[in-house]
C-alpha cells in the first residue's frame, strides 16, 4: 500500500463488473469518496453496506475509476448521468446500446462521451484503470489535462502531518507579495485559500487567485474557469485543478 | 363525588386485564411456566395499586393529563419480558390506548369544569366494555423512512405502486395510504354513536384530528429533509471527515439530482406574474439579451466582477442555483433557466439544484395548504 499515493479530498465515480458466472457482464456505477472500503463493501453485501443492486452477485470488480472531482456535488451529478444518460439533458446526443456491444463496452463509451463535454470537460478529472484486464482504449479520448493512469488508488484518510508541515514551512518562506500585481499577500496564509504557489519548489511564484486566473485566461475571453496554464516565474505548464487542490 | 371517581377507573382497570389473566391460565398448563405463574400476581398488584394512586392523585390535585399514559407506558414496558406472547403486547396496547382516550377525556373535563358530573361516568364504561371486544387497536405508524430499500418496494407492490416510482415517492405514498386506512381506526367511529354529551363529542374530533396533523407535519418534514437539509449534512460529514460510506450518498443523490439533469426550468415562467405586474420590469425585458453569445458575455462580466462569487468558482466550489437567480434578478438579469444552465455548464461550473427543488416542494405546500 505503500507504492499506492493516497489522495485527498477523493471523490471518485467507479464502475463495477461481476465476475459471478450467474450474473455475468453485469455492471454496476457507484460513487465513493474510498474506492478500497466500497469495494469490499460491495463484495460483502448490503448487511456490510453494499448496494442492494450488488448484494449477492459478487465477486466484483471495480474495473476502473474517474477522480479528481473537487466536490460531491459535481462527482454525484456525473454518476447520475452516467447511470442515465437518456434523461440527462448533456448526453442527448449520445446513440444507444448497439447490439454488439456489451453492458461495460457501453458504460466506458458514455464515460468517455462525458468526459469530453461540458460541463465535465473542463474538470481537473483523471481516469484510472484498477484492473489491468479490463483496460481499454477510450474513443474519444479524454481532454489532454485528464491523466489515464493504471493501477490501485486509494483515499486519503487523514491529512498527512508531513505535508501540513511543508505547507507551513514554504509559508513562512514565500516572498509577501503576489507576483502578477504585487500587492502584498496576505501572511496569515492558511486562513487564504485565494493564495496560490507553483508547486515547482525552486519556484517562489505566489499570487492571489483571480490573479493567476486571469493570466491563465488572458487569450479566453470567453472563460471563467481555467483549466491549465503557464507559471508566470518558471513558465511551468501548471494544471489549474492540481493548484487548486493544494 | 370525588371520591366514587378512582373506583370506577381501577374496576374498568380489571376488565382491561382480563385478557392477560387468561393467558397465564393457559400457560399453567405448562409446567415451564410454574415460576411464571406465581411471579404473576406479585407484579399485577402493585401496578393496580399505583395506577389508581396516581387516578387518585389526579383527581386531587389536577396535575398535567399527559403524564398519566407516559408513566404507564415506561410500566408496562419494563413488565414485558417476563410476560408470554402477543396475546399480552394486545392487551397492553389496548390498556394504553384506553390510558391514552381516559387522560384525553380527563383533561377535557378539566377544561369544561364537567369533572363531578355522573351522567359522564356511566357511558364511559359501556365504552370501554365494547372496545374490547372488538375495537382494533391503534397501531403506530411503521418507520418507512428507516426500511431498506426492497422492503418498501414490496410495501409499494402491495399497494400497486410500481417499482420505478422511486424510493422517495413510494414512501410518501405508503404514508398516506396508512392515514387513509388506519384514521378510521383511531378509536373516533367505535365511540362516535355512543356519544351523548356535547362535551365528549368535542373530545373525540378534537383527538383525531391532532393525531393526523401530527403524521402529516411528520411526512413533510421528512420530505424537506430529502430536500437540502439531508444533503448538507451528508456534503459537511463527507468533507470532514471518511466516516460517511458512499452508499448514503447513492441514495441521496438518486432523489436529489435526478429532476436537475432532466427537468428544464423556466425564470421567466415561474415570475411571469412579477413581469406584469411592475413597470420596471417591463424594462428589464427590454434589457434581456437576445442573443446567447451577448447572453454569455453579460453573465461572464456580472460573475467576475462579484469577487466572492468567482473566486468560489475558481475553487470549482458548487453554486446554489437559487441563490444565483435572485442575485441575477437584483441585477436586473433576465434569462430563460436553460440558457443559464447551459451556460453554467459550458463554463463547466458546477451548481446544485437541491435548494432550488427545496424551495418549489415549499412553495407547493403552501399552495395546497391554503387550498384545504
Amino acid at each position: 500500500t505503500d507504492m499506492v499515493v493516497a489522495i485527498d479530498n477523493f471523490f471518485g465515480c467507479y464502475l463495477l463488473y461481476s465476475r459471478n458466472s450467474k450474473y455475468k457482464g453485469r455492471t454496476y456505477i457507484g460513487f465513493t469518496v474510498n474506492p478500497e472500503r466500497r469495494i469490499s463493501q460491495h463484495n460483502a453485501g448490503a448487511s456490510k453496506g453494499g448496494a442492494y443492486r450488488t448484494s449477492g452477485r459478487g465477486p466484483w470488480d471495480m474495473t476502473m475509476i474517474v477522480h479528481g472531482f473537487p466536490s460531491d456535488i459535481a462527482a454525484l451529478r456525473f454518476e447520475w448521468a452516467w447511470q442515465n444518460p437518456k434523461r440527462s439533458r448533456r448526453l442527448k446526443h449520445i446513440t444507444c446500446k448497439t447490439r454488439k456491444e456489451s453492458m461495460f463496452q457501453y458504460r466506458i463509451r458514455i464515460m468517455s462521451n462525458m468526459l469530453t463535454q461540458t460541463p465535465w470537460k473542463k474538470l481537473p478529472l483523471t481516469v484510472q484503470w484498477l484492473k489491468q484486464e479490463y483496460a481499454v482504449d477510450l474513443t474519444p479520448l479524454p481532454p489532454n489535462h485528464m491523466p489515464i493512469m493504471y493501477g490501485p488508488v486509494s483515499a486519503k484518510v487523514k491529512k498527512h502531518k508531513k505535508s501540513m508541515a511543508k505547507q507551513s514551512k514554504s509559508c513562512l518562506t514565500s516572498s509577501t507579495c503576489c507576483t502578477l500585481c504585487n500587492v502584498s499577500l496576505p501572511v496569515n496564509v492558511e486562513n487564504a485559500p485565494s493564495i496560490l504557489k507553483c508547486p515547482n519548489e525552486s519556484c517562489n511564484m505566489a499570487s492571489h487567485l483571480l490573479c493567476l486566473a486571469k493570466h491563465f485566461l488572458s487569450n479566453k475571453f470567453d472563460q471563467l474557469l481555467p483549466v491549465d496554464g503557464y507559471c508566470p516565474s518558471c513558465n511551468d505548464s501548471l494544471l489549474w485543478g492540481a493548484l487548486i487542490r493544494q | 363525588m370525588a371520591g366514587s371517581t378512582p373506583k370506577s377507573v381501577v374496576q374498568h382497570k380489571d376488565n382491561v386485564m382480563q385478557s392477560p389473566m387468561n393467558v397465564s391460565d393457559l400457560s399453567a398448563i405448562f409446567p415451564q411456566n410454574e415460576t411464571e405463574r406465581s411471579n404473576k400476581p406479585q407484579f399485577k398488584t402493585p401496578k393496580r395499586e399505583s395506577l389508581s394512586e396516581s387516578a387518585n392523585s389526579d383527581y386531587e390535585s389536577d396535575p398535567p393529563a399527559e403524564k398519566l399514559p407516559f408513566q404507564n407506558l415506561t410500566e408496562e414496558t419494563s413488565n414485558t419480558n417476563s410476560t408470554p406472547g402477543c396475546a399480552k403486547d394486545f392487551s397492553e396496547t389496548l390498556e394504553l390506548d384506553s390510558v391514552l382516550i381516559r387522560a384525553l377525556e380527563e383533561a377535557d373535563n378539566v377544561q369544561g369544569g364537567s369533572k363531578h358530573n355522573d351522567n359522564f361516568k356511566t357511558p364511559k364504561m359501556k365504552t370501554r366494555s365494547k372496545k374490547t371486544s372488538d375495537m382494533v387497536p391503534i397501531t403506530p405508524m411503521p418507520n418507512y423512512s428507516d426500511l431498506d430499500t426492497p422492503e418498501i418496494i414490496k410495501k409499494g407492490q402491495d399497494f400497486g405502486l410500481k417499482k420505478t416510482l422511486g424510493k422517495r415517492k413510494i414512501k410518501t405514498k405508503l404514508k398516506e395510504a396508512f392515514l387513509y386506512n388506519h384514521q378510521v381506526e383511531s378509536s373516533s367511529e367505535d365511540e362516535q354513536p355512543d356519544m351523548n354529551d356535547n362535551d365528549k363529542h368535542v373530545a373525540v374530533t378534537s383527538t383525531s384530528p391532532l393525531l393526523l396533523h401530527n403524521y402529516e407535519t411528520e411526512t413533510e418534514s421528512e420530505l424537506t429533509m430529502d430536500g437540502a437539509d439531508e444533503v448538507n449534512n451528508v456534503v459537511l460529514e463527507i468533507s470532514s471527515s471518511d466516516s460517511n460510506d458512499g452508499s448514503d450518498i447513492e441514495e441521496l443523490h438518486r432523489t436529489l439530482f435526478v429532476p436537475a439533469a432532466s427537468q428544464h426550468y423556466d425564470i421567466t415562467s415561474t415570475s411571469g406574474d412579477d413581469v406584469a405586474s411592475t413597470e420596471a420590469s417591463k424594462i428589464k425585458k427590454k434589457v434581456k439579451p437576445h442573443n446567447v453569445e451577448e447572453l454569455g458575455k453579460r453573465l461572464l462580466q456580472m460573475i467576475t466582477s462579484d469577487e466572492a462569487l468567482y473566486s468560489d468558482i475558481l475553487q470549482y466550489k458548487p453554486i446554489y442555483l437559487s441563490q444565483f437567480k435572485r442575485k441575477l434578478e437584483t441585477e436586473n438579469f433576465r434569462c430563460t433557466s436553460n440558457e443559464l444552465l447551459d451556460f453554467l455548464d459550458k463554463q463547466g461550473i458546477t451548481f446544485s439544484t437541491a435548494d432550488e427543488r427545496k424551495e418549489k416542494q415549499t412553495r407547493r405546500k403552501t399552495k395546497r395548504k391554503t387550498k384545504i
